[in-house]
This record gives C-alpha cells, structure tokens and sequence, in this order.
C-alpha cells in the first residue's frame, strides 16, 4: 500500500472533525413547512441573507408543484407537513464494546470485509483514542489546502466562501427543477461542497461524511462539486455497509461541474434500510443529480451501486454543454424482496463533438421492480455527438419485474446514437455449467451476477469495487433457489 | 373542431353515438402533456376545419373506378368513398366462404381515447369481414380509402375475424385521389383464430396535406401468425397506434414499419404487444429515413405478464436522419414480469457511412447516387417483409422514386 493509500485509509476510518457535529446545537424545529421553518434554519446556521432569500424562493416555487407520478414506484404519500425539517444529530448510545451490537448486523459487517474499527464506529462503539489519529489528518488536510483545495460541509462553505457558492448553486439543478428538489433547496440541511482550483489534481479520492461523519447531515443533503479549468477529482459517496436511518423521506441534490479540460469522477454506494422482507419500513430515496460539463473537453463520469432502498428515484445526469466533452454512466441497480427502483440517467447533447456511454445492469430479485429510465437528447447543434447506451437487465424468480424506459431524441444527422438492451434470467446451462465443476448454486449465481455486473464495477474505486461485490452478494442471499 | 362536435351532438340519432361523442368531449383533446401524446401536435390536425361526414356524397364514378384501377394491384378490393363503402367497385361481397356485410356503428366502447370514442360516435361505415376456417384466400385483398369532397373528417371502423387455419393477406392503401387535404380516423379489429396466417399491409402515402390517424386491435389465438406491416412515405400527421393482444400460445407476432419522409411529414408510430400467454414470439422492425424537417417517432412497448414464460419478443428501431432539420424521437419500452424470457431491444440513428459510401464511389456511382442506393437498401430490408409480389414491387418503385434513383 502506498503512503497515499495510507492516508486515505486512516482518514477514512477516522471521525470526521471539521464540525459537522460539533457546533450543531442539540434542537430540533416543531413538524411541518413554512416560512418560519426555512428562517429557523437558516438561522440556526448563521447564513448570509441570499441564502435565505434562495431557500424562500426555492419554497415559493415548491408550493406550487406537486409530486410526480410518472415514475414506476407506487409507495405510501408522503406527508409533507408530518415531517421535521432540522433536527440536531442525536447523540448516539455509545456501546462499550462490539458484542453489545445486533448480532445481525455484525455478520453483514462481517461479510463485507469491513475492518473491526470501522465496524465499531458505524455500529456506534466508542472507538479506540488510538485509532483517530489526529496527525495522519491534519496531514490530508494540509495536502488538499496547499493544492488549494476547498473540501468543507456545506453549511461552512456558505459561511466562508459565499462567492462560489453563490455563483455556483442552483445553476446545475435550478430551484424549480422538480418537486423534490424544489424542497431539498428550501430546506437543505447540509451536504459536501468541494472546490477544485485551476490545473489542480486532487491527490486522494474524496469521501463524503458518510464514512467519516457517523452521524450523516440528515435526510436532505445538498452536494456542490466544482472542478476548475483543468482539475481533475474523484469523490466517492456513501458506503457499502448497511446505515439504519431514522428518516424515512431522503431528498439530496448533488450539483457538478467541470469547466475546460476538467474531470469529475462521482461514485455513488447506496445501501440503505430497503424494508425488511415483507415490504414494510424502508427509505425513500429521491435524488436529483446533475453534472454540467459547462467547459469544453471536460468529462463527468457517474458510476453508482444502488441496493438499498425501498423506493429509489434517481437519474444522475449529464449536460454536455461544453465542445468534446464527455459524459459517463455506469450502474448496478440491484432491487430484492418489495424494494422498487426507477433509476436511469440523462445525456443531454448540446456542444459539438460530445461523447456519452450509458452502461446500466438492472436486477431483480424477490417481488422487486426494477426500471431504467433514460433519455438521450441530441440538440441540433451538436454536431458529430456520440452516444453508446447498453442496458441490461437480470430476472431472478418470476415475481419480480424489470422495465425499461429509454427516451432517445435526436435532432442532428451527424450524430449517432445506438441503445440496446436485453431482458433475461441465468440460464440454465449457466448454472450447470457451475455446478459441474463442484461449484454450489449460490456461489454460481453470485459468480455470475459479478461478472454481469463486472463493466460497472471495474469503473468504481478500488476500496469500493471490492466492498460493492460483496454487497451484491449479500443483497441476493436467499434469493436463489 | 370542437365547436362542430358540440354542434353535431344534438343531430345524432343513435344513443351510443351520443354516449360516445360526450364522452370523447370528456376526455378532450390530446395535448402534448400526456405521455402517449409527448412528440405529436395533434392540435395541427385539431385546428384545422375539417367537416365531419355523417352521410353519404355524391361523386364521379368513373374517375374513381379508373384511379383505382390504375393503383390496384390485385383484383380483390373494398372500396371506400366518402366514408361510404362502395359496392359496386369492391368485389368481395359474392366470395363463398367470406361472410360479408358493412357493419353499422353499434359498438359503445367504454375507452379513454379520445379518437376511439370519437369513431366510435362519428364512424359512417366500415367493412364486417368473416373469413371461414381453412380458407385461403390467394390474391391480396385491397382496401381502398377515397373521398371526393373538400376537406373532409372521416370515420371508418373496421371489424375483420379470421377463422381457423385461414391464410390471407391484406393492404390498406391511403391514398389520395385529388390532393385535397383531408382527415381519416379508422380503428380496425383483427381477431385471428387458431393457426390463421395473416399480413396486413398499410400504405400511408396521401400527400402532405393528409392527415391519418390510425388505431389497429389485434388478438391472437394459439398458434397463429400476424404480421403488420406499416409503409408512411407522406402525410402531414400520420399516427398509427398498433396493439397487439397474445392469447394464445406458440403464436408470432410481427411488426414491420417504414417511414420514409424527406419533406415536413410527421409519423408517430405507436406499437404495444401484451405478450397474456407462454411461449410466443413477437418481432418488431421500425426503420425511419428522415429528411427535410420531417419528423418521426417511435414507441415501441412490450409487455410481458407473469404467466408468459418463455416469451422471446425482439425489437429494433434504427434511424437515418439525411438532412439536419430532422428529428427522430425514440422511446423502445420493456416491461417485464416474468423472469423466463429473452427480450431485447436496439435503437439506433445515424447516418450513411463515408466507408460505404466510398466504396460505391470507388466504383465509379456518383455520390448522389450511391447515397440514394444506400438509403434505398436501408428500407428494402422492410420493403422485403411484402409478401405480395406485385405489391411489393410497387413499393419498391415508390420508394426508389423518392429517392430519385433507378432500379
């Protein structure tokens, strides 16, 4: 392991200590939504008066929209004014040691390969003083200041570096985009903000709190990424162990954006509570996520692990403003018992020469739904643009159903785009093939899923793609049969 | 035109007309914010003044007997005029084994279409076709849609029933006798019984002032065969909605379209197979060859129940947009509750490539030239699904008279 991949390794299995937590007083707001809410929040984290202004308008705009129903997911309505808005972290009930934790929950960590510190701390055990070692941080925190960095919460970041966040908030996903994040602008709680300067390469892959901040910034989360003119990062988002969240309701935005010849690399592991195995509980997760490749030559490249949940929608996108640019989506979506999933992505085509791959693997198992859903639009001006879309999709059991939905629309001639995609089971001769060289049927089918899923995974960062086979393992025990 | 359905309400004389006309004026017009209505501007067609024709016209015999003389291609024909069918030019009616007669509008559908209930309140005529078990019928029978008045919004509803192991073949031709615009709204029901082979042919070609909107019901039964192949080369809005019931087991469905628009034409080609039962096979092949500022779109749907194991349902949609005003919108769909199945789907638009194109020019064809024989290649790939010798020809010639090249 090379020093680098030391650090990265301490920080990430360290507590995060830049504040998240700390500062926050422990209040909560009464229930509901009004103006009063997004002032109480607002001020509780002492933001500047556009803040507030942009939160109010972003409420305005909500008001006026109503909750789609386009999507293949049919769950409960959410009652928005029966929700809390701003709560402080809750102090966890620290542990005294490992045996005192959910024996269940041990044997996933268990599975997953992850290290008993980290076990320790996502299941809320007092850890080791030893273990958060302080220097190894302050020397991540000082590679990424002298790159010029800016890597802080997003409530710090409206605070201390007001002008790019002011310039750069709400220009990927507007107020008004859709409801949800219509309501996630009004209310955001917190989220990462992260500035690369020009020329600058990241030197480490960025986490969010997810691993380092055990208590999580709540259930609407607010992610702004800017790499400047020829910067490059990779940022790697949730975590492949499983987080027990009290909320139900799980509004985020996440907004990128590259300029000239920069690159944004997001990886996205999603595990959360999917519902037990007769449907009930579970998160609702509703992302919008978009990246603007404003600049030309810049790429932004998506790649996401979605098994959690009980309801996703989700459609990591890619405006490929800029000439040359390129566009990536790469997913696994693997949905079991009653969880249901519409996730898919957008290309939208508008500089020259733009380039994007889709390349999206949808299982289901148990009575899961599954659905991509996706659109590729090449604007008239787009000349020479290129989109390759694959999607595929895995049936396992014949209660579960898989969809898709691929809106392709074109408006120039230069320009090709392919789509395919395929529907079927693990064949048979597949499974013996397997069993005839001694190998179970489980294990068959986990080789098997891996190596459908392997293009995607090959794009994931190394500490991830390991973790993310074995969760997809995991996902699918019992399942076969 | 909505205005003349209020005024039109209190004339008709039938109950379910009534019923069905109130409840199209329920629903409303389609707008372009329903999902089914997404890419196609119905209310180009809306806006216009169409007159609804609820009786019969007069017109000129023999002009028409020649026209279609001249566009026939085979000696069994239904003829429309009008709205009216015509017996004196179709043949069919003394066919032993083909029970025949024109069907008066008694369905009352309860759908949520606007145009299914708007033919169901406005159809005039339409054709009740009972072919017998174990017929073959060898020649193509040809339907003819014509009118000899301005203008005019016709209602056709077509009811066709198959009998066991029949095998026959069918061309719908849109054509236009005298350029004028004008509006069509036919609905056609196919039921096709056990191990009947049937082909159904739709020449959409009625100049750009013609309009179309076409909805085809198809069940299946056990072991049978139904292709339908769907041939637009203008019209100002062509919409076919084509639907496709599977019922029985070990049957094949088959969708075959070409679109081939170079000037301002818009078709909206609209496929759902609901694959009910095991074992069927379902085959779609759309292509599109777009030009000028046509505009073409596709929405192919696959639905495949639970009980419909072993299903393999195959579909392609592939594009070549020649000029840069053109635009395809694509939306294939897969929606699959049964885990034994092989189902796909490819979409694709492009162009012609320099490679090939240079391999013709190599060989000493003009570009033009060989651009036209590529493009022309492209489609004779659905062109060829005809299996109708003289028909096919003619749609040879036609397309090769688009693309201005010579065969």
């Amino acid at each position: 392991m090379t020093e680098q991949d030391a650090i990265i390794d301490e920080v990430v299995n360290s507590e995060y200590k830049y504040g998240f937590v700390t500062n926050i007083e422990q209040e909560s707001a009464p229930k509901g939504l009004n103006e009063d809410i997004i002032r109480f929040i607002s001020a509780k984290k002492e933001e500047p008066e556009w803040m507030l202004e942009w939160r109010l308008k972003a409420y305005k705009e909500w008001q006026k929209m109503t909750e789609p129903a386009w999507a293949n997911v049919h769950y409960p309505k959410v009652d928005f004014q029966d929700v809390v808005y701003y709560t402080a972290p809750k102090p966890k009930k620290n542990l005294n040691s490992l045996d005192e934790v959910d024996p269940e929950l041990l044997k996933t960590f268990e599975k997953l390969g992850i290290s008993l510190d980290e076990q320790k701390r996502l299941s809320g055990v007092a850890v080791d003083v030893v273990f958060d070692s302080v220097s190894v941080k302050t020397t991540f925190q000082e590679t990424l200041k002298e790159k010029g960095i800016i890597f802080c919460s997003m409530s710090e970041a409206v605070r201390n570096h007001g002008d790019l966040v002011k310039k750069y908030i709400g220009t990927v996903v507007p107020q008004k985009d859709n409801f949800y994040a219509a309501l996630n602008s009004a209310v955001f709680s917190d989220g990462s903000f992260c500035y690369i300067p020009k020329g600058v390469r990241c030197p480490m892959e960025l986490s969010t709190y997810f691993r380092i901040n055990a208590a999580g910034s709540g259930q609407f989360e607010r992610t702004l990424l800017i790499a400047d003119e020829g910067a490059y990062v990779s940022y790697l988002e949730g975590c492949t162990a499983p987080q027990r969240d009290e909320n139900q309701l799980h509004a985020a935005v996440v907004e990128l954006i590259a300029l000239d010849n920069a690159e944004i690399k997001y990886s996205t592991v999603q595990n959360w509570y999917p519902g037990d195995k007769d449907g009930k509980g579970g998160i609702f997760n509703f992302v919008t996520k978009r990246g603007m490749c404003k600049g030309s030559n810049s790429k932004i490249s998506w790649t996401q692990v979605e098994t959690g949940s009980a309801v996703t929608w989700k459609y990591p996108s890619c405006i490929l403003a800029g000439d040359n640019s390129i566009g990536e989506f790469y997913s696994v979506a693997l949905t079991n018992h009653f969880q249901q999933a519409d996730t898919g992505t957008k290309m939208i085509h508008i500089g020259k020469n733009t380039k994007s791959r889709i390349v999206s693997k949808g299982i289901s198992a148990g009575k899961s739904q599954n659905s991509y859903r996706g659109l590729v639009k090449v604007h008239k001006k787009a000349e020479n643009a290129r989109n390759f879309s694959q999607c595929d999709s895995l049936l396992m059991g014949n209660l579960c159903g898989a969809h898709t939905f691929p809106y392709i629309e074109v408006s120039n001639n230069t320009s090709k785009v392919e789509h395919e995609a395929t529907t079927s089971k693990i064949g048979e001769d597949m499974l013996f093939y397997f069993q005839q060289r001694g190998i179970d049927e489980e294990t068959a089918v986990a080789m098997i899923v891996n190596g459908f899923c392997k293009e995607v995974m090959d794009h994931l960062p190394m500490e991830f793609a390991v973790e993310a086979r074995k969760l997809l393992e995991i996902s699918l025990e019992g399942s076969v049969g | 035109m909505t205005q003349q359905l209020e005024n039109i309400l209190p004339i008709l004389q039938d109950e379910h007309q009534k019923q069905a006309l109130q409840n199209a004026m329920n629903i409303g017009v389609p707008s372009m914010k329903n999902e089914e209505w997404k890419y196609t501007y119905f209310q180009k067609i809306w806006q216009q003044d169409f007159n609804p024709i609820l009786s019969s016209a007069t017109f000129d015999f023999n002009d028409i007997k020649t026209f279609i003389d001249n566009n026939a291609t085979s000696s069994n024909r239904l003829v429309f005029v009008n709205g009216q069918f015509q017996h004196e030019l179709s043949n069919l009616q003394n066919h032993p084994a083909i029970n025949f007669w024109n069907a008066k509008n008694t369905a009352s559908t309860n759908s949520n279409d606007f145009l299914l209930e708007l033919n169901n309140a406005l159809s005039t005529d339409g054709i009740f076709l009972e072919i017998g078990n174990n017929v073959v019928v060898d020649d193509l029978i040809e339907i003819f849609y014509l009118h000899s008045i301005a203008a005019p919004f016709i209602n056709i509803k077509n009811k066709i029933k198959i009998g066991k192991n029949a095998v026959v073949k069918f061309a719908e031709q849109f054509i236009n006798y005298d350029e004028q615009t004008a509006y069509y709204n036919t609905v056609t029901t196919l039921e096709v019984a056990e191990s009947a082979n049937i082909e159904w042919n739709k020449i959409q070609d009625g100049g750009n002032n013609f309009y179309i909107t076409d909805n085809m019901h198809i069940e299946q039964a056990t072991k049978s065969i139904c292709a339908v192949n769907t041939f637009s080369f203008s019209g100002g809005i062509t919409r076919n909605v084509l639907t496709y019931d599977v019922n029985g087991e070990r049957s094949e469905s088959h969708m075959n379209g070409l679109s081939l628009l170079l000037n301002n034409e818009h078709v909206d080609n609209r496929t759902l197979v609901n694959h009910n039962v095991a074992n069927c096979e379902s085959y779609e092949l759309y292509k599109n060859i777009l030009g000028g500022t046509s505009t073409g779109v596709f929405n192919g749907k696959i639905i495949v129940a639970q009980a419909a194991q072993k299903t393999n349902a195959f579909q392609s949609n592939r594009t070549i947009l020649v000029s840069n005003d053109a635009t395809i919108n694509t939306k294939p769909q897969l929606e699959i509750f049964a885990d034994d199945v092989k189902c796909s789907h490819g979409a694709t638009s492009s162009q012609i490539e320099d490679s090939e194109l240079f391999y013709l020019q190599a060989r000493g064809i003009g570009k033009e030239t060989a651009r036209g024989l590529l493009v022309f290649a492209f489609g004779e790939e659905v062109v060829e699904k005809i299996n109708h010798q003289p028909l096919k020809e003619k749609v040879e010639k036609r397309v090769a008279e688009i693309l201005k090249i010579e065969l």
